[in-house]
This record gives C-alpha cells, structure tokens and sequence, in this order.
C-alpha cells in the first residue's frame, strides 16, 4: 500500500519532534537495574546450587534461573528503570507496526547487560525477519568451567529468550547456531515464523 | 571488488549488503557521573568533508602539489575511519532497506546548509540503524524530526527520489558501521563537491559503470542533465550521449532516464582499465 509521499516533504502525522528541547534523556541502561538484578539474580550463586544436583535437576534450575532473570529485567526495565531508548522503540514499533526484532532484543540486551556485566557479546545481525546474537565470553560458562561442572549452560539463555518473546508476541524460532567450547562464540540466531 | 568489499564483505557479494555492518546493540551501562559537555555531539557527522580547511584551498591555488597531495591524504585517512560514503544503484538501495532496520526519515543537512530549504521542505535523507532510536541525543542533526518507515515505505521514498534525480549513497559512522542511506546531488552535497571539485574521496564510486550503446542512443541529451559527476556529455555533430567511464560514478541516474534503454550498467571489476578506478 503506497503512503503517497510527497517528495522532501515530511508526513505530518508521523513527524517525531523533540518533546522537550533541551532535556538530558537516558538512553543508556541504569546502573541500579543492573544492581537490582545481579543481586536476584547471581550467577554465583546459581553455580553454588548446582552442585550435587543430578543432570535434570541441575537443567530445570538453569532453566528456571533463566525465566526469573527474563522476567525481573522485563519489570523493571519497563517499570522503573525505563529509558528513553525503550521508550523509542516503542514508539517506533507503533509508528510501523514491526516489533521484531528491536523490542525483543532490547530485554535480551539487558538482561545480559544485567546478569553478566562483564561479558563480551553483540548483535551481528538484526533485520526484520532475523536476529543474531553472539557472546564470546561468558560469566555463566566460566564459572561453570571452574566449578568443574559440565552442565547444558544454554538453557538459561534459551529460558530466558522464551520469556522475552512471549512478552513481545514476537513469534521466534530460536536456533543455536554456535557453541562457545566449540566454535569460541555462542551463537543465538532468532527468525521470525511466517 | 572495492577494498571495503574486501575488509567488511565477510563472503557477502558488497560489503553494504552484509548485515553485521549495519547491526549494533542497543544498550551499554549508563555512566554514573555526568557526561562532560558536548560529549555526545556528533563529529562524525560532518566527517572527512569539515577536515578539508583554508590550507587545502590555498595550497591548491598556489599550485603547492605536495602540500595538496599531504593534506588529501590526512582528510582521505580520516574519513575512511570516521564517515565516508560509496555510490549505489537504485536496485542496491532497495536491497539494502531489507537487511537492516529501523529506517529514519529525516532531514539533509548538506541542502540546510547550500540551499538554505527549510525543513519541511528537505526530508531527503534516510538514518539506518539502532542509533535512530537515539535519534535525540544530535538535535541539530536530526532538525526538523524524524519519522519511521517501513522497509516498502522506504523503497516507496527511495524510487521517487530516484526519479527525481538523486544519487543514492551509503556513509559509515565508524566504519565499518552504515547508519546512513543518503540521496543526493550536485552541488548541494558536500560529499560529492568534496570529491569532483577537490579530488578528495570522501565519497567512493559505486560498482558499477554506465556504457552507452551509440546505435540505440538517439541523441535526445535526456541522460546527461542527470548526471551529479560531470560523466555524461552530448556531442551535437554526433547527436549522441557521450560518457566518460573514469568519471562515471555508476550511480545508474541515467540509464534510468533513457527511453530508448541505450544506457547499461556494467561491473566495474570487468573492465580491467576501471577495476581499480574508485
């Protein structure tokens, strides 16, 4: 369907203008929702429980570690600590009717963002119908490592994606694409089902 | 291929058609302490075009080569880090709006400054990328306001600029990163001004080279008004277009025009004389 665009013309009814000039506005994620959630939601701690606990137990704990992480970065992000960028996003997706993939990768962002400060991580790949993400050290994996603990990691990742898709109504098939032992990168390749 | 398509291409046929150079997170952690003022302005912005200074000028009008040649070389190396562009085709452009999102309407800030258009009147330009949700943070890049299109409202917008006569064009804001998707013309581009009229490549050809087929050119001239790097020419004893491919930026502008389809585009890698002509 055509918008009828006038050339150079801006659309009138779409046109985003600063609401407030002058304002300082935070774009960036607040250090206290990184705070809030690592002190709920310790990858330590999570590491800690695991030991002595059977293969399916020790998954099941994983997994869910994983929603509660998803699910308290969510409430907060969306709550008190919202931020501009977020806001935005949402404006966007109105403004375009497109969710994927910024609204979901906006709560994986931060959720690692939050749980695992120090990880090395990015997006290589973000369009409409795809979305990937790659993590070349991780907090999770290391302290698993050091703990002599050979446990499928991934599920916290994959568990807490879950949570964030069923949020957004983002309908994902979400695939592994890489392993961190094996290929040096954990690679999370997010498509969006026709 | 062009040394970008070599650096950034990653197995992908252009290096504007990988993904990953048009992908960024969203989020780093907010800094604790205020942010020194001016810290988030947004020098890339003006890029290699704004290191072109009086020096350059007067060097060149006192015919001091090596100096031209010293300075070219500083703007050329900075841009290519900071912000520079390459030229594409209509149909690139259209591929491009479908690997990467969100896209940004917005206003030209080289045609703020030659022409003078008030803003409602310049929204030509096309912002790429996750830095759009930012778009706040560079008031004066983004005057005038922003607003969002879909990937098919952006290939609405692009064929119509294209139709008008604009060159399409892709800048990095800290190659190899794309966040610009740009449209336009001489001389109220900075980018090309700074590339035809002082031979500074802050603005790369594009793949490809327009070739005239003289025995379908039927000499109406309609391709050469469309021409924003001085290639085309007409040639009245011959009552054809003439091109000169070295100048040729194949941007495709005039083989669009032509009814009588005697203009072609060709890769540049196929013809050993411009294969390396950028």
């Amino acid at each position: 369907m055509t918008m009828n665009w006038k050339y150079a013309k801006p659309i009138k009814e779409k046109l985003m203008t600063l609401e407030e000039p002058g304002k300082t506005l935070p774009f960036d994620a607040d250090r206290r929702l990184v705070d809030e959630v690592t002190a709920q939601c310790d990858i330590k701690a999570l590491v800690e429980s695991l030991k002595g606990k059977d293969e399916k137990e020790a998954q099941q704990a994983i997994m869910t570690f994983g929603r509660r992480l998803m699910e308290l970065t969510i409430e907060l992000a969306d709550g008190k600590y919202i931020d501009r960028t977020g806001e935005m996003v949402e404006k966007v997706t109105r403004q375009t009717g497109i969710s994927f993939p910024h609204r979901f990768e906006r709560y994986v962002e931060l959720a690692i963002l939050a749980s695992r400060p120090t990880d090395r991580w990015n997006i290589t790949k973000a369009t409409t119908k795809e979305l990937v993400l790659q993590v070349s050290s991780c907090s999770l994996n290391k302290a698993m490592s050091e703990a002599g603990l050979t446990l499928p990691c991934k599920e916290m990742c994959l568990a807490s994606f879950e949570v964030a898709s069923t949020k957004t109504g983002d309908n994902l098939n979400i695939e592994m694409t890489k392993t961190l032992p094996k290929d040096g990168t954990c690679e999370f390749t997010f498509s969006l089902r026709p | 291929m062009c040394e970008w398509c070599e650096k950034y291409g990653d197995g992908y046929e252009r290096w504007y058609f990988n993904p990953a150079n048009y992908a960024r997170r969203l989020y780093k952690i907010r800094k604790e302490e205020a942010e020194a003022l001016g810290a988030e302005a947004d020098p890339q912005a003006a890029g290699g075009m704004a290191f072109v200074g009086h020096d350059f000028l007067e060097a060149r009008e006192r015919g001091d080569v090596a100096t031209v040649e010293q300075i070219k070389q500083q703007v050329e190396g900075i841009s290519w880090i900071t912000h520079f562009g390459q030229v594409l085709t209509l149909e690139e452009a259209l591929k491009i709006v479908d690997i990467m999102y969100p896209i940004g309407l917005m206003t030209c800030a080289c045609r703020r400054s030659m022409q003078g258009l008030p803003d409602e009147e310049n929204f030509t330009c096309m912002g790429m990328g996750t830095g759009m949700y930012k778009w706040e943070r560079w008031p004066d890049t983004y005057r005038g306001g922003v607003h969002f299109l879909t990937p098919d409202e952006s290939k609405e917008v692009l064929a119509k600029l294209n139709k008008r006569g604009l060159v399409h064009t892709v800048f990095t804001f800290g190659t190899p990163y794309l966040a610009g998707l740009c449209n336009c013309d001489y001389p109220d581009c900075s980018a090309i001004r700074t590339v035809v009229d002082l031979g500074i490549r802050v603005l790369w050809k594009g793949h490809y080279v327009a070739k005239i087929d003289p025995e379908l050119c039927n000499g109406c001239a309609s391709c050469v008004h469309r021409c924003q790097f001085r290639a085309l020419s007409f040639s009245p004893s011959k009552n054809k277009a003439i091109i000169d491919q070295f100048q040729c930026f194949g941007c495709g502008l005039c083989a669009t025009e032509c009814d009588q389809d005697a203009i072609t585009l060709v890769e540049r890698a196929n013809l050993p004389a411009l294969a390396n002509v950028w």
